[in-house]
């Protein structure tokens, strides 16, 4: 593909997404985040199977679209403007097929035993950092224990999950109708509500194991290395919407006789809102183009030092469009409230913040030495 | 002294900070009687035992129901806290209460606040509707309602109290002082025969739909905010005022923030608590606008602190669920708590907690000793409030019903009280609303970061410490508001010609 039909197909998408968004989205974002937060009632996943959200970085052989996280993170950034939740996903679809995609790579044959893997989301632990969790354990193709805060556990047929395999970390694939995979209900999280989120229990179910069996971690950590971008992203749009949001309010609200957007205590909360986003705009065009250069340790490092900086500047964002909103903000009316829970569940993608700040200095020293 | 003369002493110790503005605590040591820490020690073990007993068995269960419907009403909570007899723990046994110190007040909220701040809005949000019936002074009106809600308590069927002010169009316009007469109120009283005819629809009344005492605060000339302030009572059930709807919020769930509507309500005049326009107020030496903004101030300086007391309680809730989970919690296949970037945000998160007490229990010191409490604090008053049998009270509170004993109170706090102790008292409260939520705030982020997923999760409770924070960097005005009252009253207290909100 030459680099202007690439950019076209950016740019289909961006348009498709705000389209999506703005029809399909907006009227129903206060109704999504009601308990009890579980999007299996609406059709949502059907139009954004239909419009291709779920093929994007499919290779062309399993009958995917074949792109990469920068068509991922333009399609994230405009949806999350309205909700995030929609754009999480996405993400957690995609980073799933990242796993089945290098699995694929090492010679497996998972992804084509996945026929709807374009179609349907794939469940997946997104906000699960593989060092931090307490993992089934996996003998001989049948796995016992829990894997804890898989989302979209109760509308994916498939479950991509790490497993303690001889006391090595494999990923393995789980059918989830399997009568001995029980799903519980959704899960109440602080944000991303119309994002769901289940426990699998595994109770002798059916697994196996994909790719390489000693590849665990390394798989999990190139895939947080091309989707931290995606993530990134969907932390812009939050950002972006709570902006717009405080704007047209700060014009609208009279206090003192006066639109409160003339007061110089508003401009200076306006402006530290909107320079966080500007630097996040500026991270982003930097970086959505040169994610073909994704074996570079620099790019690499560059994408996770982005998604780790914008998710702590997004709660502070966040925080400060709804506290220009006053007590409105605090409500469900505006949506600001949501996006603050969603900026901070955001936070949480790939595992503990601060096990991912490590991680990332550990990173940075091995690239030197 | 060797080295300091006394006049030299008494010069150098009037430059800033003065010894009121900075050292309230070093002062209570002596001048606050030695019962009211005994009083901290009993409503501290309540609030535990309550804590433990009622509060964390059903703190999550409640919050659901909440989440389910945006107009579940908590009602079982409000009659058991009345069955703990909480709605009257803190009013002087001189007005039917038990009479444990307003001091003890605080530290019980933080308790509270460490469970579930949502539910214990039910019980703060009371004493705040106290809080703003007290600077009226209206002996006979408090008499009245804080005798009720006691008798109603001991019934089984309690009646609270809320506060009611905020406008759908006037939030910061009706809540602070300095910019009275810039802003677009709604909320008027009207002069009958007999009375006020009151139309207002007011908003995000905390409690609003669980108290039956309505504590309005009104003005009698849209256009003369400043001089026109009217507070009357208004309880459930009088003609022309009714219940709105219940604002879907973020956190603090329990706790319902109501829509209050009152259309052509008539409150008689007995039920009139504070009219500044009333002779003796509008022809005294400080004026109306000066006994509007005092009041106002004895009803923040008192309630910021207790905001305080909330949000250390909330930052307490994170740091102690957070050390909880770290010391079950395997990761990299170590305890989570042996990881030294775990010890080092835990440690973080117990300093939070205790710079958090520490600044608003400077805030109650001062108000003890120059805001709403100072008379309450007096020794021989404090004594004799303490240690008399509750039934020489009741004999002797018909006399409450004499004009006098209002004269005498709004003599002594607002004649003669000071602009010096008024700055002091509600710039400390400021000061503490804003430190307690910051660092409240700042310890449910942290413990979102060390908990990662799991702190996702409802059922661990710490998701939830973030959610209720927010809420207190916004009412009692933001804290930006905050900010600009600590200007006003300690920052350019003694700069001259300041304007403010340009």
């Amino acid at each position: 593909m030459n680099t202007d039909t690439y950019k076209d197909e950016i740019i289909q998408f961006q348009d498709m997404a705000k389209m999506f968004s703005t029809k399909r989205l907006l009227p129903f974002v206060e109704q999504n985040d009601e308990y009890p937060f579980s999007v299996a009632e609406i059709d949502y996943i059907e139009d954004m199977s239909s419009l291709g959200f779920f093929s994007i970085n499919l290779s062309h052989e399993y009958g995917g679209i074949g792109c990469g996280s920068d068509v991922i993170a333009t399609l994230c950034l405009e949806i999350a403007q309205v909700d995030a939740s929609i754009a999480t996903i996405i993400l957690n679809h995609a980073s799933a097929i990242t796993i089945l995609n290098m699995a694929a790579y090492d010679g497996d044959a998972t992804l084509s035993e996945i026929i709807n893997a374009g179609s349907k989301p794939v469940a997946f632990q997104l906000y699960s950092h593989i060092n931090a969790m307490s993992l089934p354990v996996y003998d001989n193709g049948i796995i016992n224990g829990i894997a804890k805060t898989v989302v979209c556990g109760n509308i994916a047929d498939y479950a991509i999950i790490p497993v303690n395999n001889n006391n090595s970390i494999s990923y393995c694939c789980v059918k989830i109708d399997d009568n001995a995979v029980i799903v519980s209900e959704p899960i109440v999280m602080l944000g991303m509500h119309a994002c769901p989120v289940t426990d699998l229990h595994f109770n002798n179910s059916k697994a196996s194991i994909i790719g390489n069996a000693e590849k665990g971690s390394f798989y999990f950590e190139a895939m947080y290395a091309r989707m931290a971008l995606c993530a990134a992203a969907i932390i812009a749009g939050i950002m972006k919407g709570s902006f717009k949001q405080a704007l047209i309010y700060t014009q609208q609200r009279q206090q003192g006789g006066r639109a409160i957007i003339h007061w110089p205590q508003i401009q200076m909360m306006l402006s530290e809102m909107k320079t966080a986003i500007d630097y996040a705009e500026c991270c982003l065009q930097y970086l959505i183009p040169q994610e073909k250069s994704i074996n570079t340790h620099l790019h690499e490092l560059y994408t996770k030092s982005i998604f780790l900086t914008l998710s702590e500047m997004a709660i502070s964002t966040t925080s400060i469009g709804v506290q220009l909103l006053g007590g409105n903000g605090y409500t469900k009316d505006y949506h600001q409230e949501k996006r603050l829970r969603d900026a901070r569940q955001a936070k949480s993608f790939f595992g503990m913040h601060s096990l991912k700040k490590i991680d990332y200095i550990n990173q940075y020293l091995k690239s030197i030495e | 002294m060797r080295y300091i003369s006394t006049k030299e002493k008494k010069m150098f110790l009037e430059q800033r900070p003065w010894i009121s503005e900075a050292f309230n605590s070093l002062q209570s040591i002596h001048t606050l009687p030695r019962s009211i820490y005994h009083d901290v020690e009993t409503a501290i073990a309540i609030a535990r035992k309550f804590n433990k007993e009622v509060l964390e068995p059903i703190y999550l269960s409640e919050e659901l129901k909440c989440m389910q419907d945006h107009n579940y009403l908590a009602w079982d909570f409000v009659k058991k806290a009345g069955e703990w007899r909480f709605y009257s723990l803190f009013v002087p046994k001189l007005f039917g209460g038990q009479g444990l110190n307003f001091f003890a007040l605080y530290p019980f909220m933080e308790e509270i606040a460490s469970v579930c701040p949502g539910l214990g809005h039910i019980i703060f949000v009371h004493y705040l509707g106290i809080a703003t019936l007290f600077p009226s002074m209206n002996a006979r009106i408090i008499n009245k309602v804080l005798r009720d809600v006691a008798k109603s308590e001991k019934e089984g069927t309690p009646r609270l109290l809320d506060l009611t002010i905020t406008e759908p169009e006037a939030g910061t316009d009706v809540q602070e002082p300095i910019i009275y007469g810039k802003g677009n109120i709604n909320g008027t009283a009207t002069k009958v025969k007999g009375g006020y005819i009151i139309n207002a629809r007011k908003i995000f009344i905390s409690n609003g739909h669980l108290s039956y005492w309505h504590i309005v605060n009104v003005w009698e000339d849209k256009k003369n905010q400043r001089e026109t302030a009217l507070q009357c009572v208004i309880p459930n059930g009088t003609k022309g005022f009714s219940f709105g709807r219940c604002e879907k919020k973020m956190g603090n769930l329990a706790s319902t923030a109501s829509e209050l509507i009152f259309e052509d309500c008539f409150v008689p005049n007995e039920w009139v608590s504070m009219r500044v326009q009333d002779p003796g107020i509008k022809n005294s030496k400080k004026g109306p606008y000066w006994y509007t903004h005092t009041l106002v101030d004895f009803v923040t300086s008192s309630s910021r602190a207790g905001v305080g007391a909330i949000a250390t309680g909330i930052a307490r809730s994170s740091y102690e669920r957070t050390k909880k989970y770290v010391t079950d919690k395997i990761a990299n296949n170590d305890r989570l708590i042996n990881h030294q970037w775990v010890q080092i945000l835990l440690t973080e998160m117990y300093k939070n907690v205790n710079i958090a007490r520490l600044t608003y229990l400077e805030s109650v010191y001062t108000d003890m000793l120059q805001g709403l409490f100072k008379l309450l604090s007096k020794p021989p008053v404090h004594i004799t409030v303490t240690y008399l049998p509750r039934f020489i009270f009741t004999l002797l509170s018909p006399l409450l019903n004499l004009p006098v004993v209002t004269w005498f109170f709004r003599k002594y706090y607002y004649d003669l009280y000071t602009d010096t102790e008024r700055n002091n008292s509600t710039g400390w409260a400021s000061t503490a609303k804003i430190t307690c939520s910051e660092l409240g705030n700042r310890n449910a982020n942290i413990a979102l970061d060390i908990t990662g997923d799991d702190g996702l999760r409802h059922e661990y409770g710490i998701e939830k410490t973030f959610r209720d924070i927010k809420l207190l960097e916004i009412y009692e005005s933001t804290n930006q508001i905050n900010a600009m009252n600590i200007c006003h009253a300690m920052v350019t207290n003694d700069c001259n010609d300041v304007i403010y909100y340009k």
